[in-house]
């Protein structure tokens, strides 16, 4: 792919082609896990009584981008390859056994994107644009409720899969200390657009409890810092 | 190519760390139960007997009500109970493990949760057992019978004794009493502990009763043992005697069982009229009756009394107050010697000093004897005629052809002086020789002055002090009629009177009506002004007896024993209702009844 993007572009005249790897912080919004994973927390505490704590509820989290753009004066066109990934636990403990309820939320998600060079220099760029793409999500579920002295141990998981679509405005420096290298911050707002039935195939769809679907939401902020190699065409 | 290499590199390692779930809630919490339990198997021994089904009651002493869940457990198997805190329950299923006999645990558990909070308590998989153990012994041996192997009288009482029943499975121990009660055949069941050996009968009195033994095994099945019966014979009334006018002494032997008796009852069953009871302590061996009329016999039953079932009457018997001569038609008294002749259809016996001796007689029915002054012989109307006999050595002497009717005789002289006294016809005295029988002199009553022939009746006559006079008294009559020296009658004279007796001086008679009236003798002449109140019966006896009058009182049921010059009652001897004949001889009051028996009673004066 890599190969045939770098082959159209080198034929241009005047022109960069970009490689890019960033790492990428976002927060999630994950309303309906959220919601999923409150309703089995309060399941939990009321057949058990017990006051199981909810120790990840979807927070912000690393992730990565790898990109490749076509740059011609003052106009980028990228393709994007993210991967970014979050969780919920719901957990109590102590010395008779354990109740977890672990959800594993991650995506791979492609991007076409659009930006434009507000200041191009020599060594710096500052660049605004928008992407648009699609997020392959997954959501490893893993129920555990294990009692020692009755050696009882009940697992349940799943793993259901769905997908979303989103676009993405973003703000990037660029500062290339060396000419085939360079550097760069970006700043930008996922934005999901929609989302499909999260589905397991044993499983089915993932609902709340009202039977409603809940699927992930990527929605939130992208802070992301890379480095990238560019090749200059200069006639 | 090396650069494609290389980002698919960092995408496998970026994929790779996807967002971390480490961090654990791990609470701290006490893994000490909370929870205690006190268990409580009511009146449960260490080692339980079981024959058959068992309830076994419970109860718990828990704090904060906890959830609980109950389980026996016996040998290799478990039952729920439930999970109350108090109950009881049954093992029956289990009970079936052992067929013969032999032991299984036993464990009663309490299911608990720990109540420490914790997952597996509020899961409730953390469960404590608190429990308690006993060891059950099951016995289902076959039902054996027990016999009695010693029966014991002691101190009054009996005792039963029999060997141990040899195995625990005995659920039912009864001894059964049988015994005839008032013409019915009654059962009475005892049930004794099952580790009894014997039993004491506080009861038994005496009679017929039959014990036997029954078993019952945990399997229900029922075994009788050899049945006991005992028959001893009770006590009887030993002796009955005079005690005084109209008393009986009664005197019997304790029984066999005294002690089991709580008194005798005396029970008079009269021919008419309601039975009389009377009560007697449980350690007297007499007792007095009282009010018992002369001349009757009384049907008598001695029970000893008890509180249970018992067989307690000890003897019937037939008392009456004196002395009891059987079939002696009559009695006359010698009172030259002291003896008396008493006779019957048969003989003629005399009882002198204790001593009797007798000789063959063929006394007539309804016939009369006569006793002479010097107490030589005595005159007895035989079959032939009248017949002497000596006093001393009871020989025939000499026998007179005087065979007609007549109620009562008196030899006089070479004479024979009858009273003909029969129904439909006048009274008459008639005079015979004595030799030949043949009549000398017929003398109708209905000739005295002042007589009628419908109130002519004699029943009696007797010799007056002066051999020539005799004195006649019967219904509405007295006559003293004056024999001539032949013997013949010579006169009669006639008073209105019921009976007359020759006062002891001789130089009067009583005439006895509603007054005693005096009379001279021999003019028989009323002494005016000697009418005493008199309470004789209209068609009441009287009888000279000396000093003394013996006479029925008007009321038909007593004698009165008085004193001739003054009347004043001696004693009063109630006397039976029947027809008879009275005398008192020698202090001895003899009564003689139709139905041949007679009695005599020493009333003591």
């Amino acid at each position: 792919m890599l190969t045939l993007i770098s082959g159209v572009f080198f034929q241009a005249h005047g022109q960069e082609l970009t490689f890019g790897l960033a790492a990428q912080y976002g927060s999630y919004e994950m309303n309906d896990l959220k919601g999923l994973q409150s309703e089995q927390a309060k399941i939990i505490s009321d057949s058990l009584n017990t006051t199981p704590k909810t120790m990840y509820d979807f927070p912000a989290y690393w992730g990565f981008r790898v990109s490749t753009s076509y740059v011609k004066n003052r106009h980028n066109y990228s393709l994007h390859f993210g991967y970014n990934s979050t969780g919920g636990r719901v957990h109590y403990g102590d010395y008779s056994g354990v109740i977890q309820v672990d959800k594993q939320v991650s995506n791979n998600n492609f991007a076409l994107g659009y930006s434009y060079s507000i200041v191009n220099s020599k060594r710096f760029k500052l660049t605004t644009g928008i992407s648009l793409g699609i997020a392959f999500s997954t959501i490893d579920a893993q129920d555990l409720v294990e009692i020692y002295v009755s050696e009882e141990k009940e697992q349940r998981t799943g793993k259901y899969r769905g997908h979303q679509f989103f676009t993405s405005p973003e703000i990037c420096f660029t500062y290339a200390p060396f000419k085939f290298l360079y550097l760069e911050l970006t700043a930008g707002y996922h934005h999901q657009l929609s989302s499909s039935a999260m589905h397991d195939n044993s499983a089915g769809d993932l609902n709340n409890t009202k039977g409603e679907t809940a699927s992930p939401n990527w929605s939130g902020y992208r802070l992301g810092a890379g480095i990238g190699y560019k090749i200059n065409f200069k006639k | 190519m090396k650069a494609s290499l290389f980002v698919l590199t960092l995408l496998l390692v970026f994929q790779g760390c996807e967002f971390p779930l480490e961090d654990e809630n791990i609470v701290e919490i006490s893994n000490v139960p909370k929870n205690n339990i006190t268990i409580a198997l009511q009146d449960l021994p260490d080692t339980v007997d079981v024959f058959t089904n068992i309830d076994i009651s419970y109860s718990l002493d828990v704090e904060n009500y906890p959830a609980i869940a109950i389980f026996v457990v016996v040998g290799d198997q478990a039952e729920y109970i439930g999970y109350d805190y108090t109950g009881i329950f049954t093992l029956s299923g289990m009970t079936n493990q052992i067929t013969t006999k032999g032991y299984l645990p036993f464990e009663f558990v309490v299911v608990s949760t720990s109540r420490t909070g914790s997952l597996a308590d509020r899961s409730q998989r953390e469960l404590i057992l608190f429990s308690q153990t006993r060891v059950l012994y099951f016995d289902y041996t076959p039902v054996k019978s027990v016999n009695f192997t010693k029966v014991e009288e002691k101190d009054g009482s009996l005792t039963l004794h029999w060997d141990k029943y040899p195995h625990r499975n005995l659920i039912g121990f009864w001894l059964q009493k049988t015994l005839p009660k008032n013409g019915e055949v009654k059962n009475e069941y005892i049930e004794l502990d099952k580790n009894a050996t014997s039993y004491h009968d506080d009861a038994y009195i005496g009679t017929e009763v039959e014990y036997v033994l029954k078993t019952i095994n945990s399997r229900f099945m029922e075994a009788w043992g050899e049945k006991l019966n005992m028959n001893l014979q009770p006590s009887k009334i030993l002796s009955f005697d005079a005690a005084g006018s109209n008393q009986v002494k009664l005197k019997w032997k304790r029984p066999h069982f005294y002690n089991n008796a709580t008194g005798y009852q005396i029970t008079q069953n009269l021919s008419w009229g309601t039975p009389i009871y009377s009560n007697a302590n449980q350690s007297d061996t007499t007792y007095i009756l009282n009010d018992v009329p002369f001349g009757s016999e009384l049907k008598l039953f001695l029970t000893a009394k008890s509180n249970k079932l018992s067989n307690n009457t000890i003897t019937e018997s037939t008392v009456w107050l004196g002395k009891k001569r059987p079939m002696f038609k009559t009695v006359e008294y010698n009172k030259n010697d002291g003896s008396l002749f008493f006779l019957t259809s048969t003989h003629l016996i005399r009882e002198k000093n204790g001593v009797r001796d007798s000789v063959h007689c063929d006394f007539i029915e309804g016939g009369s004897t006569y006793m002479s002054p010097d107490g030589q012989s005595i005159y007895i109307s035989t079959i032939p005629g009248i017949t002497k006999v000596s006093t001393a050595t009871l020989a025939q002497q000499e026998s007179y052809g005087v065979v007609e009717s007549y109620s009562s005789f008196l030899p006089h002289g070479s004479h024979i002086i009858t009273v003909h006294n029969l129904p439909f016809d006048p009274p008459v005295i008639k005079v015979y020789d004595k030799i030949s029988g043949n009549t000398l002199q017929t003398f109708p009553l209905t000739d005295i002055p002042g007589s009628t022939t419908s109130n002519k009746s004699v029943s009696r006559i007797s010799e007056t002090p002066l051999n020539n006079y005799i004195l006649a008294d019967g219904l509405g009559h007295v006559a003293l009629i004056r024999l001539a020296n032949d013997g013949s009658v010579e006169s009669a004279k006639y008073v209105t009177g019921r009976a007359a007796v020759m006062s002891a001086a001789g130089n009067h008679i009583y005439v006895f009506d509603d007054y005693r009236t005096t009379y001279t003798f021999p003019e028989f002449e009323k002494v005016e002004g000697s009418d005493i109140p008199c309470e004789l019966h209209p068609s009441g006896y009287i009888y000279d007896t000396g000093k003394r009058l013996i006479a029925m009182h008007n009321n038909w049921d007593t004698i009165i024993l008085a004193d001739m010059e003054t009347l004043e009652p001696l004693t009063t001897i109630r006397i039976a209702s029947q027809s008879g004949s009275y005398a008192l001889k020698n202090g001895v009051l003899f009564v003689s009844f139709s139905e041949g028996n007679s009695y005599a009673y020493d009333p003591g004066l």
